[in-house]
């Protein structure tokens, strides 16, 4: 009797905690949009036009401009503090005949709280400046600097995403973590804010292959990437970690795994050569086994591990091989030529040989084994029936 | 003829399974060898369609935590747009001239396709007169086509609702809608055979589309004015409060701003210039 109250107990226990969690995945999305605290009102109006979705034309181009602005959206997102002028710099004319292109490194009038100065990305951008990305050494300016990537080519405005971990869902882990901060910090709406802007940066926004597919917008572009005397992502695809990724392997390797690993920041990322990259030889042990990080890839490198290839050989390898002649004496040669040559050592070109040997082996092999296999079974095929019809009379 | 078999069968092997790395290799090397020194070629052709049409959207994940959304963002586009409007499956128009439509004057262009998402281009490009003229305007569905109640009565906010509105004609005495059946045939009529008319033909079609259509379309003050709006916005289910925006000193005041210094002779063809700085100076 006992048994079964407690069963039934259980079951209604259960019964409310499901309608528990189905109350709060329903109020979820709600609490969540508004967790950034109020919408902030648009003290500048300008949502009396920008609010309309089709807000927008074509330019000369024909490329789409689009003006509307999701309030909701906006609000929730990481500049939804800021007022559009912050960063749309002297729009004080209607129409709009004084636009100016944002500049990332404005001031934007927040307090920046550890330096108490005004907030700006300027030490980002001076970073990226620096990076392999960037193009701001006047004495040595690259070569088709169109091809390079600007800020909104890789960041969008994206919305806050709070931390979702095995202590519950988000909203409940907020609840949980802002009810020890609010004794303090009575302002509850800065207190969500402060929270949100620390738990998104717990968090990667992007997955794997979504990072793989933004780098390989530019670097699957052979011609772009010949430009800038580069071998294309190709090399990439032909690896084991390229596959971990295809294949949906959790925590599988993506480009910022290695080329921006702890210690490392993505707007500044640097060329191999340089010491500073974290694929630069004397980084590489470290980069490999990523000490310090979540994920320790491979915690037992050693030198010699880290030396080796990651990724294949591509067009570089190739080129030496096929024209080295030609290229030595060739007075204009190409970036991708020079970079060839300064890049692939005779080792590594020995290597690519052998590897290009053993494909060559393996491309008539296969088709001959198989071929073979296939004829001896058709003519194994046709002796059995000529067989059978010779017995049959 | 067991060798010849063996030759059959490799070469059918091989194509099927290395041939394509082979090719792919050697065209990589050959496209990489000269690019170097070249400067980018421009895409063209079916490429280029490619790359400016269909490549110019792109899906972007939004992980929030409790959901993961996928949304429709312009590339290069910093703002998350997220536009939520139906695609307006009545428009005639919209199939040759597309739902940004006006592209003509640089100061006024975006706000004539702001207000092409809410309203029927024949409300501002038809000035129906005499005994057509009836002043009665509804609101439809923007993907059922149906003439629905006013979505603003229901408190949607400004430029999420999913309809639009249309003005109303007289035909023969009898009240219809402007974007009759009849003239959605005729133009999807004209749209399907348009490769197989002759250049005559065709212009007489488009003379027929566009017969209603005015020379000298209403402009921001035939409705943003205080008194004789064009349209009857208190009908359309507009709040006293909204009304009072439309017509309040802030809309009233940008409007003038364009007119007076940017679109002075607008309706005047020949006087002035459409490059509007030129026009203050």
């Amino acid at each position: 009797m006992r048994m079964r109250d407690t069963r039934r107990s259980g079951s209604y226990a259960a019964f409310k905690i499901m309608l528990a969690l189905l109350a709060a995945a329903l109020a979820f999305p709600l609490t969540a949009f508004s967790a950034g605290g109020e919408i902030r009102t648009d003290t500048e109006n300008c949502l009396i036009c920008h609010r309309y979705p089709g807000m927008g034309r074509f330019d000369e181009a024909g490329v789409k401009r689009i003006y509307y602005i999701n309030e909701m959206k906006f609000a929730n997102s990481v500049h939804g503090k800021l007022k559009c002028t912050n960063c749309h710099v002297g729009l004080d004319k209607i129409p709009h005949t004084d636009i100016r292109k944002v500049d990332c490194t404005t001031q934007c009038h927040l307090k920046e709280p550890s330096t108490e100065r005004e907030f700006s990305h300027t030490n980002m951008v001076e970073k990226y400046n620096h990076s392999v990305h960037g193009n701001s050494d006047p004495n040595n300016p690259k070569p088709f600097p169109e091809d390079l990537p600007t800020c909104t080519y890789c960041h969008d405005n994206s919305i806050r995403s709070p931390l979702e971990g095995v202590w519950g869902t988000s909203q409940a882990l907020a609840n949980e973590t802002l009810s020890r901060c609010v004794g303090c910090h009575t302002k509850d709406h800065w207190a969500q804010n402060y929270y949100l802007h620390v738990t998104h940066r717990m968090r990667h926004l992007r997955s794997q292959a979504e990072i793989i597919k933004l780098c390989t917008s530019c670097h699957e572009d052979s011609e772009k990437m010949s430009r800038h005397g580069l071998d294309s992502i190709a090399t990439f695809k032909d690896t084991f970690h390229w596959n971990l990724v295809k294949f949906k392997v959790k925590d599988a390797p993506d480009c910022i795994s290695c080329h921006v690993p702890i210690g490392f920041t993505t707007h500044d990322i640097r060329p191999k050569y340089d010491q500073a990259s974290s694929v630069n030889k004397r980084n590489r042990v470290n980069t490999c086994s990523n000490q310090g990080g979540i994920q320790s890839c491979h915690p037992g490198a050693t030198d010699d591990f880290a030396g080796g290839r990651v990724h294949a050989y591509g067009t570089k390898a190739q080129l030496v091989v096929d024209g080295a002649q030609s290229i030595a004496v060739e007075a204009d040669e190409s970036l991708l030529s020079e970079r060839a040559r300064r890049d692939m050592s005779e080792r590594e070109i020995m290597n690519f040989k052998i590897l290009s040997y053993i494909r060559l082996f393996y491309k008539i092999l296969i088709p001959m084994v198989i071929g073979f296999m296939v004829c001896h079974q058709t003519l194994d095929l046709l002796a059995t029936l000529r067989k059978n019809r010779h017995n049959s009379h | 003829m067991l060798l010849g078999l063996t030759v059959v069968w490799t070469v059918m092997i091989w194509n099927l399974t290395f041939a394509h790395l082979y090719k792919g290799d050697s065209h990589e090397v050959q496209t990489a060898k000269d690019p170097g020194r070249e400067q980018p070629k421009p895409v063209e052709g079916k490429a280029a369609f490619q790359k400016q049409i269909l490549d110019s959207e792109k899906t972007v994940k939004l992980y929030l935590g409790y959901q993961v959304l996928e949304q429709k963002q312009l590339l290069g586009h910093f703002h998350i747009v997220d536009i939520q409007l139906k695609p307006d499956t009545r428009n005639y128009c919209i199939s040759c001239h597309g739902d940004i439509p006006h592209d003509k004057f640089k100061d006024l262009r975006a706000f004539g396709n702001m207000h092409a998402s809410f309203i029927a281009c024949q409300t501002c490009h038809i000035r129906l007169e005499g005994d057509q003229a009836t002043h009665i305007f509804k609101w439809y569905d923007r993907a059922t086509g149906q003439i629905v109640p006013s979505p603003v009565k229901d408190g949607a906010l400004p430029g999420t609702y999913n309809a639009k509105i249309i003005p109303f004609e007289r035909v023969d005495g009898a009240l219809q809608r402007i974007d009759s059946q009849a003239r959605i045939d005729f133009a999807a009529e004209y749209r399907k055979q348009e490769q197989s008319l002759s250049e005559v033909q065709k212009s007489k079609a488009k003379k027929i589309i566009h017969q209603q259509v005015s020379k000298q379309p209403y402009m921001c003050e035939s409705c943003h004015v205080q008194q004789g709006s064009l349209l009857p916005f208190e009908e359309l289910g507009y709040s006293k409060q909204r009304i009072d925006a439309f017509v309040g000193t802030e809309v009233i005041g940008m409007i003038k701003n364009y007119t007076q210094f940017y679109l002075p002779h607008i309706l005047e063809p020949g006087i002035g210039s459409h490059e509007p700085e030129k026009k203050v100076q």
